[in-house]
């Protein structure tokens, strides 16, 4: 027998970016939906992001940032409830790790929140864009209409990084979408967690021009399109994703 | 035209303005501006008033060279050539052969209207004539502008290509080869439209675009490994049990029997679909060893 599945398959900028980095990689995660446990790196990630997101939630209404120390606690609770699940890291410790996470959270709760007078945290929608459900959590819209998003990273991005550029766009779609309005700008708020913790904001200067959004459409269509036909290639053997894929292990074609 | 005839005899020679051309970045000055009225009262001489009008046109096409690109565009990084100095390059000859160019703007439209970059569209309609005879042509243009300048925009752009295109004149270079378009054609990927974008409801889905239940993704693997096994819909619900637990009632009513299939993986959660999907495939490899022993039987045999 076979059956029709009419729903089409919702997607997000997480999602995609997998896609685009391997089809196999996706299939394991979205077909399958094998979960790996997460990297020390993205524990920093979220822990730094509950903790802002407790502070500017509030910030909405009382316009000012929780002391320094509250945040950190909630950074603090956050790391040690995810630790336990977390995958060892080759390059750091837990301890230094968490010691890092702090240092460079109070670097950017001390310099860049203070700036910052959010209107949405954390906004969880989804939108349909040419027929295809694309999910989405928007970091941060300040008063100024600038879509922002924080990330914590252990390098510098590269000059010409075009690392969460569909995020980013999808982002200002949204928020287009869910206000009528147009974003001001989008800003990715880097956090560079080196000995000495440094904010590098990377900022399109300006809206989404249409070309950008016209890219995001057609991507997304094409990677729906190959999902519908069950085409996931395994474009991480030739795109170097191999080597930090948590399914290379049962990657018969990593392993072939 | 007696006023260019007898001039001509007076002037010094000048080269047409072909072969003259200035580096992009020299300012249009007097001189140039000098050189062309003598260039263009040169190519009059009694012959003149017997020309047809568009005789009169192919002369001074004969005379109207390349035109230095001056303009530049900061934003896309391009030379190209100004209105002013296109319109410069032909006015001498134009008002020294009496030439009028008369235009009529026929149409506008706008494109792409309350978005970022609305666009607006115009068609001119250029009537050349000397006062004895006419004929007329008709030139689009296009003009991007978030404020209230894209139909002058627009204009100019078709005054441009109007006397580009009447008079021939060369800019140096050749749309086809202009990988600026072509890049920016690139990167629009097909037609410009900006894509239908509504809310949605988030239902099942949660981060990262996974879901609380099967997801479509899901259960298309799960129908496509059943046709590949040639599983019936009962067999179907039997491995469906087998993996999870789940029972299914099919009802008697064999046309609703898929419908109640479908119905029932929808509401398993993703970790059941794996599970499903796991045992089909768990099936498939079966039927292949077997197949695969079968044949080794009877080509050992």
């Amino acid at each position: 027998m076979t059956f029709d599945v009419t729903d089409q398959q919702p997607f997000s900028a997480s999602s995609i970016n997998t896609f685009l980095r391997c089809g196999k990689q996706w299939e394991y995660a979205y077909v399958y939906e094998f979960k790996r446990p997460p990297s020390l790196r993205a524990v920093i990630g979220l822990s730094a992001h509950a903790a802002e997101e407790t502070n500017y939630q509030q910030k909405i209404d009382s316009k000012n940032d929780l002391p320094l120390d509250d945040v950190l606690d909630v950074f603090s609770t956050a790391f040690d409830a995810q630790l336990p699940e977390a995958e060892n890291d080759s390059e750091e410790t837990p301890g230094q790790a968490k010691d890092s996470g702090i240092k460079t959270l109070s670097v950017y709760h001390n310099d860049v929140a203070p700036g910052i007078q959010p209107l949405w945290v954390e906004r969880e929608g989804l939108m349909v864009v040419n027929d295809i459900p694309y999910g989405y959590s928007i970091d941060l819209v300040d008063d100024r209409e600038r879509v922002r998003d924080y990330k914590y990273t252990r390098r510098r991005p590269a000059k010409d990084s075009r690392d969460y550029r569909l995020n980013m766009i999808g982002y200002a779609m949204a928020y287009r979408n869910e206000t009528g309005s147009t974003e001001s700008d989008v800003v990715l708020d880097y956090m560079v967690r080196t000995k000495e913790p440094y904010h590098w904001p990377v900022a399109s200067a300006g809206p989404v021009p249409d070309h950008a959004i016209a890219s995001f459409t057609g991507i997304l269509e094409t990677v729906s399109r190959a999902v519908q036909e069950a085409m996931f290639l395994p474009t991480g053997l030739q795109s170097h994703a191999c080597g930090w894929c948590g399914y290379r292990d049962i990657c018969p074609d990593y392993n072939a | 035209m007696a006023r260019a005839t007898a001039t001509v005899e007076t002037e010094p020679v000048v080269e047409p303005v072909t072969g003259e051309v200035p580096a992009p970045e020299a300012p249009a000055g007097m001189a140039h501006e000098t050189d062309l009225v003598a260039a263009s009262l040169r190519i009059f001489n009694d012959e003149w008033e017997g020309l047809t009008l568009q005789q009169k046109i192919a002369r001074i096409t004969g005379h109207v060279g390349t035109i230095p690109k001056r303009g530049y565009n900061a934003f896309h990084k391009y030379h190209y050539v100004t209105e002013g100095d296109l319109v410069g390059s032909v006015r001498q000859y134009l008002s020294a052969a009496g030439i009028a160019i008369i235009p009529d703007v026929v149409k506008v439209k706008l494109y792409r209207e309350n978005t970022e970059n609305p666009l607006t569209e115009v068609i001119v309609n250029y009537t050349v004539t000397d006062g004895k005879e006419e004929f007329s042509f008709r030139m689009p243009g296009h003009g991007a502008d978030k404020g209230d300048k894209g139909v002058y925009k627009a204009i100019t752009g078709s005054q441009k290509y109007a006397l580009m295109k009447l008079f021939k004149i060369e800019t140096g270079d050749d749309p086809e080869s202009d990988t600026r378009v072509d890049e920016r054609s690139a990167q629009s990927q097909g037609p410009r439209q900006a894509p239908r974008v509504s809310t949605g409801n988030r239902g099942n889905v949660t981060r990262g675009a996974h879901s609380s239940k099967a997801s479509p993704v899901q259960l298309r693997k799960i129908s496509s490994l059943s046709q590949m096994l040639g599983l019936t819909r009962e067999e179907v619900v039997i491995q469906i049990t087998a993996a999870t637990g789940i029972e299914i009632v099919l009802p008697d009513d064999e046309t609703k029997q898929s419908e109640t299939i479908v119905a029932a993986l929808k509401e398993t959660v993703p970790e059941d679909a794996t599970k499903i999907i796991e045992q089909l495939e768990s099936l498939a490899a079966e039927r292949a060893d077997t197949a695969n022993d079968g044949s080794d039987g009877i080509g050992y045999g």
